[in-house]
């Protein structure tokens, strides 16, 4: 297969699979509800406009498990039946669930990929997409993939600023940049510093590089849109970077992990093993 | 219509990149199209940083509360929502309907205390781990 043809392809297997994706992360949210609903109900501070307006109460448990339930039906209905319409409210009501969960006082980003993913992806149905329009599958690789490289700019950019201003300020290519950030994030949540962190933080001069790479490497993703093999190798950057920032930055991200897993895999590698399975057949 | 995916991504890319302009003027991200947690600088990059803290009164001390991890609220969580009331509290907006919920969620994680102090805690990130940390501490009410 040329790259057209594997972009496609992987698309189109992407398709089913982030909707089987779809229904565990609906449960997981479900799981979280009733977690967050066991805090007093006056405990709740949403965070966005629209969000005051949707849910200016934390929901009660019928609703929320009703957009559950709608969500989780038009997910599987597009499995047998794709439709753009479908997607679109697939992509609405993800959007509404993921709001009084991740945006309730801060704002947690987890659900930010897989929002996007719905999002991006509302136009593109498997049975519509032939070889040429590998083109449409790479916008939506882009979409997701310059959350990050948006994410590496910023850094870059604030680096380069304070650096010109002269502020005061600690900037990524400071030495030990990386190990205040988790120390600050693990005193913020009252927690107590691992003992091994303070050996793996000693290399500190190995750690500028290692930051310096990473913020790189952020910045850099965008390009896994255009090139098959890319895009493998920064799946498996991304991956160890939120398992990184789950571990020393307690940021965690557990599902957009799952997600961009199921949305990037290079399904095609395995295409062999099924063939030969069917000739055997 | 598979055509207009290009559009889709032009306008996520749109939204991103005004959420990452707003944000840096205070303003909030554009929801769905919000932007990373991007730490321009790294946390702890600041001389020094502020953060509220519940204080626990009881018969014969007052005790710095420590964010423990429960089922209904993490550490992290818990140190979201004091730093939230906290700020709102020592800024005056809604004082007293922040105070009030500040004391609900006080009762509701650690209830075996007789009242409760905000403190605003004045800290310098390059002394965390050491030895020695000076912390500044700031009385912002009592509950």
């Amino acid at each position: 297969m040329n790259y057209p043809q594997i972009t496609v392809f992987n698309y189109k297997v992407a398709y089913y699979m982030v909707r089987f994706f779809g229904l565990y992360w609906l449960v997981a949210q479900y799981l979280e509800f009733i977690r967050l609903k066991e805090r007093p109900a006056a405990i709740y501070e949403p965070v966005f406009q629209l969000e005051k307006l949707i849910f200016p109460e934390f929901p009660g448990t019928f609703v929320f498990a009703g957009l559950l339930i709608v969500c989780a039906a038009l997910l599987i209905i597009t499995v047998f039946r794709s439709s753009y319409l479908l997607n679109f409210f697939i992509f609405l009501l993800v959007a509404i669930i993921n709001l009084p969960i991740a945006a309730n006082f801060g704002v947690h980003h987890d659900g930010h990929i897989i929002v996007l993913g719905f999002f991006l992806s509302i136009f593109l149905l498997p049975k519509e997409l032939e070889d040429k329009d590998y083109k449409l599958v790479q916008y939506f690789y882009l979409g997701i993939l310059m959350t990050y490289t948006l994410a590496g700019m910023s850094k870059i950019l604030g680096t380069v600023k304070n650096l010109i201003k002269n502020t005061d300020k600690l900037t990524w290519v400071s030495k030990d940049a990386a190990k205040l950030n988790t120390y600050d994030n693990y005193w913020m949540a009252d927690m107590q510093i691992p003992p091994v962190f303070k050996s793996i933080y000693a290399y500190d001069h190995i750690w500028i590089v290692i930051t310096v790479l990473g913020i790189l490497m952020q910045f850099l993703c965008f390009l896994g849109g255009f090139n098959r093999k890319l895009l493998t190798f920064f799946l498996i950057f991304l991956y160890i970077f939120h398992v990184y920032t789950a571990i020393f930055v307690l940021a965690e991200f557990e599902n957009a992990n799952y997600f961009l897993i199921v949305i990037f895999f290079p399904y095609h590698l395995l295409r062999p093993l099924f063939r030969k399975k069917y000739l055997v057949a | 219509m598979k055509k207009y995916t290009l559009h889709l991504f032009i306008f996520s890319f749109v939204m991103s990149l005004i959420s990452l302009v707003i944000m840096e003027k205070g303003y909030k991200e554009l929801y769905p199209f919000f932007s990373w947690k991007l730490f321009t600088v790294p946390s702890g990059g600041e001389a020094t940083e502020d953060q509220y803290k519940l204080y626990g009164i009881s018969d014969s001390d007052t005790i710095r509360i420590v964010n423990k991890s429960v089922r209904s609220y993490d550490a992290n969580d818990k140190a979201v929502i004091v730093g939230t009331y906290g700020k709102r509290i020592e800024d005056n907006v809604n004082k007293e309907e922040n105070k009030r919920k500040l004391l609900i969620f006080a009762k509701d994680t650690e209830p075996q205390y007789k009242g409760y102090l905000l403190y605003k805690e004045t800290y310098r990130p390059k002394e965390i781990g050491e030895a020695k940390m000076n912390i500044n501490k700031k009385l912002i009410v009592k509950l």
